[in-house]
């Protein structure tokens, strides 16, 4: 550790912190652009002035460059350093365009920001803006470019050379004529495009899929986690009027850094697709009620040693938590994880084969993996009522294997989609999506971590999370300790029960996960890119601080 | 007296590019003293001779030498810095055009110094015939073993090569030159790491100045005591000083420093042409402008011109008479610099815009006296706050033009009333 | 791909390679082959020295338009580059830029019809004593005052 002195006070920070970091750490307000906490440093914004005392006298620096050494003395705040930083925030204006009105970034633009606290507010430049053209150019599948908002960060080429590795993206010509473009003709496309429009501190790059969509502003933000494979990356869902507008990816230095490939970021398109909205008998809609009634015929007509029940293993734990207990209790050991075939694209970045994302959670509370056997069993007739939970497996991919289990007497389906498998069932319920409920997963490096609901659906009390709907069925056959209130309810009883948990409640579950101890799926992230990070301490990162800044914001954190 | 030159002692002789030609007048003849000597034994001769970079920034050599750390398990590079594109300064092209196997004898020299066994000569992309000089000087050296493996014997190996600039100002500077070698765009480097540890291809390197390395043999054949003895304290040896602009007899002399400079104005460049002095631009573009008043207790040394708050630079000095329009001969540099900025950082990209735009107005009398002291304000958030000394080469002029010569401005501004609407 | 290196310039540039390390240091050299074979730089011959040299496309395009020499359009057969930097703009270069500009009517960047001439208003040419100075194609003329230069552009105009 490292001491030094910030403004007149003494703080202590790991050795190898930047100044930067040192002060955005102990919450010290400095500005920057092109310093990125996990790109190399470029320094080339010169917004981040502080000023050093040396043996010479006062010397006016950057702080992204500068290590902490130990008996440093930094300024922020002295009139010289105040001065560099209004006057580089004067000279990224100059010509930049007043697009805030039609401009995505507004809100979360780093120009903005800094304005607020540095800017002139009495601009002196009488010149005609220069304008630099490309304006709203396609570049990409997701990528818009607005080159004349570019303050030349290199945020964008840095990302693109040391992360995916595509180069797409360059600064041609110099001085003043410098702009950020393609090669002509060329676009960008690569698995990470998504994240340039989130490293770019102003709006010249924007996703398509956003543009002109919503206000930042008015997105509320639940932290959650990627459903897209099992890396399980941690994300934010921001939504508004009980949509979804984006994800973003969260930051979790151990895990993704600040990264999401673009297949999981543009998922949350689809979570409206094709939705069961009420029950169906037959592929035909019903009633709740209707529907209800059946079940409940279809239900006292077997034994509960003759029920079996295949869960997904992208279901929450809180789910996979209920089926086991309710297994436990009937005494019979016909309830088993569906694992699809890991047919994803895996990279050495983030990416993994394997798109189920909660396999560990599976193994960590010990169940079965051996889905085709309960779906045999349904087959042959052992057993007579099978459960299948938000498991599409008469869907194109695993149907070979799973077709038998349209002679099963009662096929019971549970699905947020209307699925071939919803279609064959019996009676089919319409329960919650990923984002409509709170839940825990594990990832394929075995963290543990938190999603929770951003919104509840439209016919919200028709419409159960899984995990409380199986709570529900338990409570049919005579369990009834299985109900509760909130998946979030659910997990506690999963941590008091496992001691590797220590007891946590939901709503305390940190940001960046619980580290357990179980073998890894796959490769770890990052293996075929030498990204290093800047150091930093540890009070920027605590999931605290985050949850402190975010309450600020307005972002609903679920109370349980 | 020739026996005074180190430089240019064999400029003037027929045919002396040839190699034979350059060894019957003396070329090489440092090399035999050289590979007796230990590494750390000349640079502590050239630290003795308090020998200044000669590409304007003016750094001792031998301690910029010294910062290479040697055992590191890298290479060791030496550069070659032929980009000469400062302008009023155009001396380095003579040495290759004159005595080409005067710079390869440097270049061996430094580099037995550095143990460094490859070394780049960055040339000007519009030196063409200077750079084909060069490959012929360097054919001729390696055919008579001087340059490549085991040098005369001594075991030393050395190659080096020729690179083409394609015309960037700002590969002139030490770590842009090193990112054009690389490949890439002429970019400077952030520093720290400096090029002394983290160089060309990551490995330690040094940059020195075409003209620097030419005066190493003379410092071998006649130990540092004596280079520091010509010259004054602060200013060791010679330099080749050139004049341009409005004068009489344009053009360079070697001379040891020292001189007074409205005597060397007279004497050597002829006297001012066309009229009185109006303006004196020490050493380059870059520096500071001084008025006639200033120039007459000025001599051509570092110290001199610090304590007159300018810069020797290259000692390529230029001379406006009393007839010169300030306002447009410092468009040309404003627009020079505008366009020259590589656009890494901030400050020098917009600010010199900035500036060449003010200009611009400015003379098709569209400015006000609000934007004619902004300029100052410009240049002083330019100067200090970038990646490399661009931004500080366009403020200096600008600020020393505008505070000195301000009434050539002001003739531009239209009285408030009748100028452009300014913006509130 | 539609444009290569002959053998001879093929060799001339794998030899050039092997005087760096890394070969991507080599693109500089590459281009300036390419400039003496192609005439032009184009998109096409920027996606090739990108293969063969090892870089992205974007890197290759990044250089052909940071540096001023490499072309980026036709040049005449006659380059005219005058220098307008300080020294060359106090001994008279504006009217070498007025003289081009009215009499042969090129602007900076541009060609004539017949292919002649193109002109490029350049920065400091280095030889600031023996100002103002124009380069033709490689060549240095030193001294164009406008009486010279005049006569020079009438010289080239009669080789044709």
């Amino acid at each position: 550790m490292v001491k030094l002195t910030i403004n007149g006070k003494e703080v202590e920070v790991p050795e190898g912190t930047n100044v930067l970091e040192a002060c955005l750490g102990k919450g010290v307000q400095l500005e920057h652009f092109c310093y990125h906490r996990y790109l190399p440093v470029d320094g080339n914004c010169r917004t981040c002035m502080v000023e050093l005392e040396t043996p010479r006298g006062r010397a006016l620096t950057i702080g992204c460059n500068t290590v902490v050494a130990e008996g440093m003395v930094v300024h922020t705040t002295s009139e010289t350093a105040v001065r560099a930083q209004k006057s580089a925030l004067e000279f990224l204006l100059l010509d930049h365009p007043l697009d805030c009105p039609i401009c995505d970034k507004s809100g979360e633009c780093y120009l903005q920001n800094h304005y607020v606290d540095h800017g002139r507010y009495e601009p002196r430049h009488v010149n005609p803006r220069y304008f630099k053209g490309d304006k709203a150019l396609d570049i990409g599948d997701h990528i818009v470019l607005d080159a004349e908002r570019c303050v030349l960060c290199t945020r964008c080429t840095r990302f693109l050379d040391h992360i995916p590795g595509s180069s797409e993206l360059g600064i041609i010509r110099r001085g003043h004529e410098a702009k950020i473009t393609t090669f002509p003709g060329k676009v960008v496309s690569n698995d990470y495009s998504g994240n340039i429009t989130d490293v770019c501190p102003v709006g010249a790059l924007t996703l398509k899929e956003f543009r002109f969509k919503q206000r930042v502003w008015l997105l509320k933000k639940a932290k959650s986690v990627c459903q897209g494979c099992a890396r399980g990356c941690s994300i934010t869902v921001e939504h508004n009027f009980n949509r979804v507008y984006r994800y973003m990816p969260r930051e979790n230095k151990d895990l993704n850094r600040s990264w999401m490939c673009d297949d999981g970021r543009f998922s949350f398109q689809n979570l409206d697709e094709n939705r069961l909205m009420l029950p169906m008998l037959k592929g035909k809609e019903v009633s709740v009620v209707d529907a209800s009634t059946v079940f409940g015929q279809l239900l006292s007509s077997v034994k509960p040693t003759e029920i079996g029940a295949i869960v997904h293993g992208s279901s929450s734990l809180e789910t996979m938590y209920q089926v086991k207990k309710l297994f436990e209790k009937i005494g019979s050991a016909n309830a088993a994880v569906f694992i699809p075939p890991a047919n994803g694209k895996g990279d050495k970045i983030l990416k993994l084969p394997s798109l189920v994302s909660n396999e560990n959670g599976a193994r960590f509370l010990g169940m079965s993996l051996d889905s085709e056997s309960i779906a045999k069993k349904a087959a042959s007739g052992e057993i007579k009522m099978l459960f299948v939970i938000e498991a599409d497996v008469l869907g194109p991919a695993v149907k070979d294997k799973y077709e038998a289990i349209k002679q099963a007497a009662n096929l019971i389906v549970l699905s947020d989609k209307i699925t071939e498998t919803a279609k064959a069932a019996n009676v089919a319920f319409p329960v919650r999506n990923f984002v409509e409920t709170n839940g825990s997963y594990i990832n394929a490096t075995s963290l543990l971590q938190a999603a929770r609901r951003a919104y509840e659906p439209e016919n919200g009390d028709k419409i159960l999370p899984a995990a409380l709907l199986v709570g529900e069925i338990a409570n049919l056959l005579g369990f009834t300790d299985q109900r509760f209130e909130d998946p979030s309810a659910v997990f506690n009883s999963i941590s008091k029960e496992y001691g590797e948990l220590g007891g946590v409640k939901f709503r305390k579950i940190p940001g960046r996960g619980i580290q357990l101890s179980l073998p890894p799926i796959g490769p770890l992230p990052f293996e075929g890119v030498k990204v290093d990070f800047n150091i930093f301490p540890d009070e920027y990162s605590t999931a605290s601080q985050i949850e402190e800044a975010e309450k600020s914001q307005g972002i609903t954190v679920d109370k349980q | 007296m020739s026996s005074d030159l180190q430089l240019t002692k064999r400029f003037g002789i027929e045919n002396s590019r040839n190699i034979d030609v350059a060894r019957k007048n003396g070329a090489y003849s440092s090399l035999e003293k050289l590979f007796q000597m230990k590494p750390t034994e000349l640079i502590d001769e050239v630290k003795k001779s308090n020998l200044k970079g000669r590409g304007g920034a003016g750094f001792p050599t031998g301690m910029k030498w010294s910062f290479v750390p040697q055992n590191t398990g890298k290479p060791v590079y030496l550069c070659v810095n032929a980009d000469e594109s400062e302008p009023g300064t155009f001396t380095d092209r003579y040495i290759i055009e004159n005595d080409p196997h005067l710079l390869i004898e440097g270049i061996i020299c430094g580099a037995w110094a550095l143990q460094c066994h490859t070394s780049y000569i960055y040339i000007r992309g519009e030196y063409e015939k200077q750079f084909e000089m060069l490959n012929v000087a360097l054919a001729e050296a390696r055919k008579a073993g001087l340059v490549g493996k085991n040098i005369l014997g001594s075991g030393f190996d050395l190659e080096i090569w020729t690179h083409r600039g394609a015309g960037a100002y700002i590969c002139g500077e030490e770590t842009g030159l090193i990112e054009s070698l690389e490949g890439k765009k002429g970019q400077p480097r952030i520093k720290p790491p400096f090029p002394a540890v983290v160089g060309l291809f990551n490995c330690p390197t040094i940059v020195n100045n075409v003209k620097t390395l030419c005066h190493i043999p003379w410092i071998i054949e006649h130990g540092g005591d004596a280079f520091a003895a010509i010259g004054t304290k602060d200013s060791t040896g010679t330099n080749i000083f050139g004049v341009s602009g409005h004068i009489n007899n344009p053009g360079y002399w070697e001379l040891p420093f020292g001189m007074h400079v409205p005597e060397f104005l007279e004497k050597y460049a002829k006297g001012i042409k066309g009229g009185k002095l109006k303006a004196f631009i020490p050493g380059g573009s870059s520096t500071p402008v001084l008025t006639p008043e200033e120039t007459e207790d000025l001599y051509l040394t570092y110290e001199s011109m610090m304590a007159h708050k300018t810069f020797l630079g290259t000692g390529g000095m230029i001379i406006l008479n009393e007839h010169t329009d300030m306002v447009r001969a410092l468009k040309t540099l404003t627009h020079f610099y505008a366009d020259e900025s590589c656009g890494q950082c901030t400050p020098c990209r917009e600010g010199t815009s900035w500036l060449d735009r003010i200009l611009t107005r400015m003379l098709a009398g569209e400015a006000t006296t609000r934007e004619l002291d902004m300029m100052v304000e410009i240049a002083d958030n330019m100067e200090g706050r970038t990646i490399c000394a661009l931004a500080a080469a366009c403020a200096m002029p600008v600020r020393s033009f505008v505070t000195k010569f301000r009434p050539d401005f002001e003739k531009y501004i239209k009285p408030a009333v009748f100028a452009g609407a300014a913006v509130s | 791909m539609a444009v290569k290196f002959s053998d001879t310039s093929l060799k001339e540039y794998e030899e050039v390679a092997t005087h760096y390390p890394d070969r991507r240091a080599s693109l500089l050299p590459a281009m300036w082959i390419a400039t003496r074979e192609f005439g032009v730089i184009s998109e096409e011959v920027m996606l090739y020295l990108a293969e063969l040299v090892g870089v992205p496309a974007s890197r290759v395009y990044e250089v052909a338009t940071f540096y001023t020499m490499y072309p980026r359009s036709k040049r005449g057969k006659y380059h005219l580059q005058v220098c307008h930097t300080l020294s060359c703009h106090l001994r008279g270069a504006d009217e070498l830029k007025q003289y081009v500009e009215e009499t042969l009517g090129l602007e900076s960047g541009a060609c004539s019809p017949d292919g002649l001439f193109s002109y490029a208003h350049v920065e400091c040419l280095g030889s600031c004593h023996t100002a103002p100075v124009v380069r033709i194609n490689d060549d240095y003329h030193e001294n164009m005052d406008l009486p010279a230069f005049k006569a020079k552009v009438e010289e080239l105009k009669k080789q044709g």
